[in-house]
Formats: structure tokens, C-alpha cells, sequence
């Protein structure tokens, strides 16, 4: 995986793009040795499941050829490439409410992350993060890892830009309460 | 300065992680940290939030899994309406006084690192240093698994290999590496040296006995050694892969491609590289890197052709990969170089012997020239001790077997013997090959007896790291059967009968063996003793894998001699024993992670729903597998046998669906059986298994009962399982 070389403007790039988009299997995977890495660890941290990470990376990837006319060539590819896949990403979350019955606040109060993190040698950051409600998470990975402004993220996510902030600062406080729970 | 102690705002505290406010702000945050621990680890963490996942990979199916599902019709659509192409920017205003400010935070995490935490199902195994160069002393901790943590002291089993050992890990290369103790705080340590000779190792803890095993869930842990720079070693690598073989093919594909990235030079890199990926991914996403391959192929190609004393790896490994991506012309270059310069190179003589094979059996028919002209081409092979030389006497073998040549068999056996691991399986064919020649039979009985006298010490070296001392022992009994069962005819056929019998009755006791049954019944009823015999028929009889309508045979043809209802009590114990002896073999476990698959018709499903409440017999197959292929009509006959039951076959598959794959189905009178395909890799992973065939045996509530079962024994477990 890597190929980094190319940049996203180099004529090799945009020729890419045209094959993609006439239905090219090869270079449909060109373009994922290209980026397969960097939009893969982007769905893993979003959806904090290896397995739907891969999930995500084939729909992206299935669906490319049929909608890579939508990149009209004046942003970074890959940039777009990733606003597409978070939104893949959010709307499996959203269908999908897995595993979270119970919600974060309550487990929180029941020191169920405290009790994951009891040792210092072993807590388990990505754990804990995995564990956060999939909005906050959202928020906090596309903040904290992309760099996406409060305005960015709340255009990707449908809400405002004062619900993207409170979001936030939910997942921090979190993480914060996972920090004390360890010691 | 008065300090306030009302920590900042969330939102502050992230930007200051995210190097993403104002200097002012910065200031302010960065003062509060001084004082502030709470806080200072709240940073720490989120900045560890951006390095989360930052190594992780998409396993290498998924690409494989994009073009299957693009060339099967399979379209989504993308949400791409309203997404801006601008690229989100960070703020630089974080710069002032940045430097003080990192300086002061102390990362207090530990990233989780995949770690298993000790009382688990499988432990943590640490050994240091990570890379030793061979000949290093090694430190072992391990925090123990959950069957492991009351013991005082506990083994480390090792598989060392050295850069000639051959692939998959047959044979006595297993050996107890160190004790591990007790420490304080329940943790286990020990160290031991590791022989200068060795490249790589497998490890696994268990308990002194060998009762209890920790094998990490079957992946063991590994050792691969290093350069004095760190740099992993060519040789341990490819002794990494060969270890991986048959074991877990997808790490195998990921260890050749570190080989390529370490030595990106080394041809004999590459060309494994391009044979992994035509193996793991498939034709399609193999045949769509080929280009790749031959660009690199043809620039290795221009620089070294005319280069002279290049080493034997280099030609060789410049042959392979022509060979590889299927280039015959340059292939015959780097043969005739590679044959000219190391006539002696074991490879290049084991092709001497394929092509005395063609000229003189496949041919001109004859043998006695084959075997005369392989004298000297053998007598300059077998010093290099190469393991290659074990395919070289197997061919002299099966040609002598095919020409009834007693004089070649007598010449070659011994040369196979020495060559060759020793396998139970090898020792059982060739002894009944033996044992047709009067004038073998010697050598026959020796190899037997030798196989049974070496299964009977339960020698530990042949034991695998992944399995317990008693399943080892059931596993020597069962190879043991039918090594016994030609040794006690040999016998009785040279008159010893006692000794004769006395062995067929060892090898009945040895397990659940219908084809030894058989075989003792016949000697029995040969004997004349139709009681024992009718017995043993009654067993036969019991098995749910035998032919329909067996026992009324057997009894129509005993029916003068026996009465019916001494026969009925006998086939119903029998069936008690079967259902006991099956049961003696079952290792039940859980299956772990996902288990997501697709049906023919593209629906998503889950083996944990799909065998809830069944009994559930799950076969990996794959249509490059020839063996797992023709194994499907027999799969086929057991679902019909079953039909009616709680027990049902799903079979599954590692290629996506096409007319192929439902006309090869339908050509081995399969197209009954229920076909799943594995598109993310799920059931392999849960499984543990990157093989096939491979068989397993679920229990109604989903748990894994037997694995990695015999086909013929699929019957028998299943009945075991049946209420």
C-alpha cells in the first residue's frame, strides 16, 4: 500500500480518475493501492471495527466508478475521496447501531471504562475510544485526527456548528472520565 | 501569578492537542497544564487520539473483494451530493510557545498495542530482544492464560528452523525450549539461547505435562532474527513463510511482502511475492499485478543478464520469478545459466532427474536406463542434505514401484528413509508396498515396526505446538492403526500367529478405525473364529459411515452360524463405543469475531445463525483446491444421509459465486449441498483456518467441537453430536 509519489494533480492522477470512471479494473485498483491505506485507518477510527472499516472500503470502492464524475478536479482527490467514505461510514453507523444498547453516559457511571482501564499498563486508548457513542466518536476523530473545522464537520454530519462543539466536548469529558477511571 | 484552577473548556483543551488555537488561548491552556495533571493526561490522550489506527492496513482480500464484486454486477451509491472538494485546513496560530508546552507534557499512555491481557483464553508472550541475532540470549515473560495460571512453572515449547528446512512442519521439529517460573505478581519468566544455527522460531507455553497448552489461539508467537542493524534476515523470513505454510497463508502473504520491501533486490523475493499473491488473492487480482511483476522482471533482467559470478540465489531466484510470471523466454536463459555455472546446485540436478524421467520412462519406457543414469546425478545431489532431495528419492520410489523393479525398491527405500522426515503416513503406504515382495518383506516389517516402536514413545518432537500431550496420543494411536493392522497380517501370513494376533488386537484397541475393523474382522473370520469376528463386523456395522445395508449382509452370510440377537446387542454397544470415541477427540472452542458470509443469491448471513440449532459440519473448500473439490460428492452423500436429522452442511467457499464455480459444483454432483462465500474473510479468521480442505463440527449451540476432521470421520462425529 503506499504509492504516495503521485500527487493528486500529476497528469498520471487525473488520468486515473478518467479510467475509474470508464469502469478500468485496474485502475480502480491503482487508485486503491493509491489510497486504500489512508481512507482504511480513516473508517477504522470512525467506526472503530476492523471489520466494518473493510466494509466501508469495499462500498467506496464499488461505487466509485459510477460516481467519480461527481469529483469535478479542483479539490485534492483524496480529500474527497475521504468526505465520501465518512459519510458511507456515518450512514452505516446509523443503520447499524450496533452493540450499544446501553448507552456510554450509563456504562460510564457504572465504571464499566474504569474498570477496563484499572491497570495503567494495559489501558487501552483505542478501547475506550471504540466505546464512545458513534456521533461523539464522529466528531472527535474528524476534529482531532482530519483537522476538519466545527463548520466542516458539521456540514458532513447534517447539524450545526455549535452541536459539532458540544459534541466534542461530550467525547473529551469522556475520555477524561475514562483517564480518572484508571487511576 | 494567581493561578485559577477551573480547568478549560473541552473544545480548548482539544485545540490545544490539535495545535489548533490561538496564541492567546495557547498561553492560557498551556499555564493551566503546568499545574494541572488531570488535565495534561486529557491532552496526552487526545493527541493519542490522532495516532490512533495510524499503522492499520486493509487485509489484503478486500481489494480482491472489490473487483469480485464489481465483475459480479454488484454497484452502490455513493453519498456524494454537497461534499465541497476543500481540504480541512489546521490552524497555525498554535505555534507560540508549542515547544515549551510539548515539553512538558509526558505521554502517560500506554496505545494499546494488541495485547492480550493475562486470563484470557489466550495469554501474553513477550520475548526480548524482539530481533536477536542468531546465537542471543532470549527472555521469556508470559502473563498466563486463564488454564494456565496455577502452575509454579511452565514449559515454552519451540519450533527452531534453520535456513534449510523445507516448507509446512512435518516431522520431529518440535523441542522444549526453557522453563519459565513463577515471579511475583503471577507472571512467568525464564530465558534461553538461541542455537547459532537458527533463523527462525515458533513458540508455545504449556503446562509441564503437556495437558494444558497456550498456542495463542493457534497463531503461536514467533521469533525472526535480525542483522546487527535490525534489519530482519532474508533467510528468516523465507523460514517464517515456510513455517506459515498451510498454517496461515494470509500472514505468509504479508511476511513475503516485508521479504520485498527488506530486499527489494532479491529476485527470489519478488518471486515469491507474485506466487503468494496468485495463491492468497486469486487469478484476477494476481493477473492484474503481472504487469508489475514483468516491469520490475525485465529491469532485474537488463541489469544482470550480462552481469558474470552472479551467486546461485540470484540465478536461481531470477529463474523462479521468470517462472513465476510465466516468461518462457528469458526462463530458458537463467536455466541454461543457472545449469552451466552450478551444476551441482541440488535444484539444477533434481532437474536432471525430471528430465531423465521424460526421456527415459514417459518416453522410451525404460526404467532400467532411468535408474542407471540417476546413479551418479543422486550421488552428487545427496551431500548437499537439500531439502529437495526427498522429492528426488520419491520419484525414484514411485517408479520403482510402477516397474515392480525390487532391486531399484531395495536401493531406494533406504535413501528415501534417510532423506525424509519420518510421517506414519509414509510408513504405512511404502510398508504394504514392501510387504508384496517376498524379498522385501523384511524391509517392509522393519519400517513398520519402527514406525509403531517410534508412535508408541510418543516422541515429543513430532508433537505440534498446538497440540496437547493428550491429543498428541490419541493422534499417535490413530496413525498407529494401520501400521499395526499390516504388521499383525505380515505375521500371521509368516505364521507367527500369536504375535499376529496380539497386534490386530492392540490395533483395534487403538480407536475407532472402521477400516482396521475390517481388517481384523477378515482375520478373524479367516482364523475361523466367526464369534471375534462378527464383533468386529458389528462395529462396522455401527458406523454411520459405513454402506447402507452392511450389517444384513454381514448377517445374511453369518446367518447359519449365529443367532440375530447376540448381533443386535453387539451393534448397539458398538454404537455406544463409537459415540464414546468420538467424543474422546472433541476439543471444543468458540469461535471468535464475525462470521459474515454471502449466500448464492448475495444475502448477507451469519454462520452463528446459520448453525444455531443444528448440528453443523462447515467444509472450507475452494475450487483451486482439487482435493477439497472432490471431497464435495462426498459431502454430498453425508447431507443425504443426515436429511431428516438436526444436521445440515455448509460448505464454504473462497471465491465469489459464478457459472464456473455452479458448473464445477453440478460436475461433482454437488449442487445440493448449501454453498456460502467467505467474501470478507470472516470465516477463515473465526476458524483459525487458511486451508483446504478443512472440515469442522459445530454442536447445536454453535461451539466448535471437532476440527480439522477427517472426512470419513464426519459421519461418526456428527451421529455423536445427534441427540
Amino acid at each position: 500500500m503506499g504509492g504516495s509519489a503521485i500527487s493528486s494533480d500529476s497528469p498520471v492522477h487525473l488520468d486515473l480518475v478518467g479510467q475509474v470512471a470508464a469502469g478500468d479494473g485496474d485502475a480502480l485498483a491503482a487508485l486503491y493501492r493509491l489510497h486504500g491505506a489512508a481512507l482504511f485507518r480513516l473508517a477504522r477510527r470512525l467506526t472503530a471495527s476492523v471489520e466494518d472499516a473493510e466494509d466501508v472500503l469495499h462500498d467506496l470502492f464499488v461505487g466509485l466508478p459510477e460516481s467519480m464524475h461527481k469529483y469535478d478536479g479542483r479539490g485534492s482527490l483524496i480529500g474527497w475521496l475521504k468526505r465520501v467514505l465518512v459519510r458511507l461510514a456515518l450512514m452505516r453507523l446509523r443503520a447499524e447501531r450496533r452493540r450499544r444498547e446501553v448507552p456510554l453516559h450509563e456504562e460510564m457511571s457504572q465504571g464499566a471504562l474504569g474498570r477496563a482501564t484499572d491497570d495503567a499498563s494495559r489501558w487501552d486508548l483505542e478501547r475506550v475510544v471504540a466505546t464512545l457513542p458513534d456521533d461523539l466518536r464522529a466528531v472527535l476523530v474528524l476534529r482531532q485526527t482530519e483537522g476538519y473545522s466545527h463548520h466542516e464537520i458539521a456540514a458532513l454530519l447534517g447539524i450545526t456548528p455549535g452541536a459539532s462543539r458540544v459534541r466534542l466536548s461530550r467525547a473529551v469529558k469522556l475520555l477524561s472520565a475514562a483517564l480518572r477511571g484508571r487511576t | 501569578m494567581m493561578w485559577s484552577f477551573r480547568h478549560p473548556k473541552a473544545d480548548l483543551l482539544a485545540g490545544f492537542a490539535s495545535r489548533t488555537l490561538t496564541a492567546d488561548e495557547h498561553r492560557t491552556v498551556a499555564q493551566h497544564l503546568e499545574a494541572c495533571i488531570r488535565c495534561r493526561e486529557t491532552v496526552a490522550a487526545l493527541r493519542a487520539v490522532g495516532d490512533l489506527a495510524s499503522d492499520a492496513e486493509p487485509s489484503d482480500a478486500v481489494l480482491e473483494r472489490i473487483l469480485a464484486s464489481r465483475s459480479a454486477g454488484v454497484r452502490t451509491i455513493l453519498p456524494t451530493d454537497d461534499i465541497s472538494v476543500t481540504a480541512p485546513r489546521r490552524s497555525r496560530a498554535w505555534v507560540a510557545g508549542i515547544a515549551a508546552a510539548a515539553a512538558l507534557l509526558t505521554i502517560f499512555l500506554i496505545r494499546g498495542s494488541g495485547e492480550v491481557s493475562a486470563g484470557e483464553r489466550t495469554g501474553h508472550l513477550r520475548l526480548d530482544p524482539a530481533r536477536p541475532l542468531p546465537g542471543a540470549t532470549v527472555r521469556v515473560s508470559y502473563a498466563p492464560s486463564a488454564g494456565l495460571q496455577g502452575f509454579d512453572s511452565l514449559l515454552l515449547r519451540a519450533r527452531f528452523r534453520r535456513p534449510r528446512d523445507d516448507s509446512y512442519n512435518r516431522g520431529p521439529m518440535q523441542q522444549r525450549a526453557t522453563v519459565l517460573h513463577r515471579t511475583r505478581g503471577g507472571l512467568f519468566s525464564g530465558e534461553f539461547r538461541l542455537p547459532d544455527s537458527v533463523v527462525f522460531a515458533a513458540f508455545a507455553v504449556e503446562s509441564s505435562s503437556g495437558d494444558v497448552i497456550d498456542d495463542n489461539d493457534e497463531r503461536l508467537w514467533e521469533l525472526v532474527t535480525a542483522d546487527p542493524a535490525g534489519r530482519l534476515l532474508f533467510e528468516a523470513l523465507v523460514q517464517k513463510q515456510r513455517d506459515l505454510m498451510g498454517r496461515n497463508w494470509e500472514e505468509g502473504l504479508k511476511t513475503v511482502r516485508t521479504l520485498t520491501t527488506l530486499y527489494p533486490d532479491e529476485p527470489q523475493a519478488w518471486s515469491l511475492l507474485s506466487i503468494y499473491e496468485r495463491w492468497v488473492l486469486g487469478d484476477r487480482v494476481a493477473d492484474s499485478l503481472l504487469a508489475g511483476h514483468r516491469r520490475r522482471f525485465a529491469a532485474f533482467h537488463r541489469e544482470r543478464s550480462e552481469q558474470h559470478s552472479l551467486s546461485a540465489a540470484t540465478v536461481s531466484g531470477m529463474l523462479s520469478y521468470a517462472i513465476a510470471i510465466d516468461d518462457s523466454g528469458t526462463r530458458s536463459f537463467w536455466l541454461t545459466r543457472l545449469e552451466r555455472e552450478f551444476p551441482d546446485d541440488p535444484d539444477v540436478l533434481f532437474r536432471r532427474e525430471n528430465r531423465l524421467l521424460h526421456e527415459h520412462i514417459a518416453q522410451r519406457k525404460n526404467p532400467r536406463r532411468y535408474f542407471a543414469d540417476l546413479e551418479p546425478v543422486w550421488a552428487r545431489a545427496e551431500p548437499s542434505g537439500d531439502r529437495i532431495l526427498w522429492l528426488f528419492a520419491q520419484n525414484a520410489l514411485v517408479q520403482a514401484r510402477e516397474a515392480h523393479d525390487t532391486a531399484a525398491l531395495r536401493v531406494w527405500i533406504p535413501r528415501l528413509r534417510r532423506v525424509q522426515r519420518r510421517t506414519p503416513d509414509m510408513a504405512a503406504y511404502w510398508g504394504k508396498v514392501l510387504l508384496q515382495y517376498q524379498s522385501l518383506r523384511h524391509m517392509g516389517i522393519e519400517w513398520l515396526r519402527d514406525e509403531a516402536h517410534l508412535l508408541a514413545q510418543r516422541s515429543d518432537a513430532y508433537r505440534p505446538l498446538t497440540a496437547s500431550a493428550p491429543e498428541q496420543r490419541l493422534t499417535n494411536r490413530t496413525a498407529a492403526q494401520p501400521i499395526l493392522a499390516e504388521l499383525a497380517n505380515a505375521l500371521i501370513q509368516d505364521g507367527d500367529t500369536g504375535a499376529g494376533l496380539d497386534t490386530l488386537r492392540l490395533a483395534a484397541s487403538y480407536g475407532w478405525s472402521p477400516t482396521v475393523f475390517l481388517r481384523v474382522a477378515q482375520t478373524w473370520a479367516a482364523l475361523g473364529d466367526t464369534r471375534q469376528a462378527l464383533e468386529m463386523y458389528a462395529r462396522i456395522a455401527a458406523d454411520p459411515g459405513s454402506p447402507p445395508g452392511f450389517g444384513d449382509s454381514i448377517r445374511a452370510a453369518t446367518a447359519p452360524q449365529s443367532s440375530a440377537a447376540p448381533w443386535e446387542r453387539w451393534v448397539r454397544e458398538a454404537r455406544t463405543g463409537m459415540r464414546t470415541a468420538a467424543l474422546e477427540s472433541a476439543t471444543p472452542r468458540s469461535l471468535t469475531g464475525p462470521t459474515r458470509l454471502l449466500s448464492s443469491t448475495g444475502e448477507a448471513r451469519r454462520l452463528n445463525d446459520l448453525s444455531r440449532g443444528h448440528v453443523t459440519v462447515v467444509a472450507f473448500w475452494s475450487p483451486a483446491c482439487w482435493f477439497s473439490v472432490v471431497d464435495l460428492a462426498a459431502l454430498q452423500r453425508i447431507a443425504r444421509q443426515f436429511s431428516g436429522t438436526d444436521a445440515q452442511i455448509v460448505t464454504i467457499v473462497d471465491r465469489p459465486f459464478s457459472d464456473d464455480l455452479r458448473h464445477l459444483l453440478r460436475e461433482q454432483h454437488a449442487d445440493d449441498l448449501p454453498v456460502f462465500y467467505d467474501h470478507r474473510g470472516d470465516a477463515r479468521r473465526a476458524f483459525v483456518n487458511f486451508a483446504t480442505p478443512a472440515y469442522y463440527v459445530l454442536d447445536a449451540t454453535g461451539k466448535v467441537i471437532f476440527s480439522h476432521s477427517a472426512l470419513e470421520s464426519i459421519p461418526r462425529q456428527v451421529a455423536a453430536l445427534l441427540p
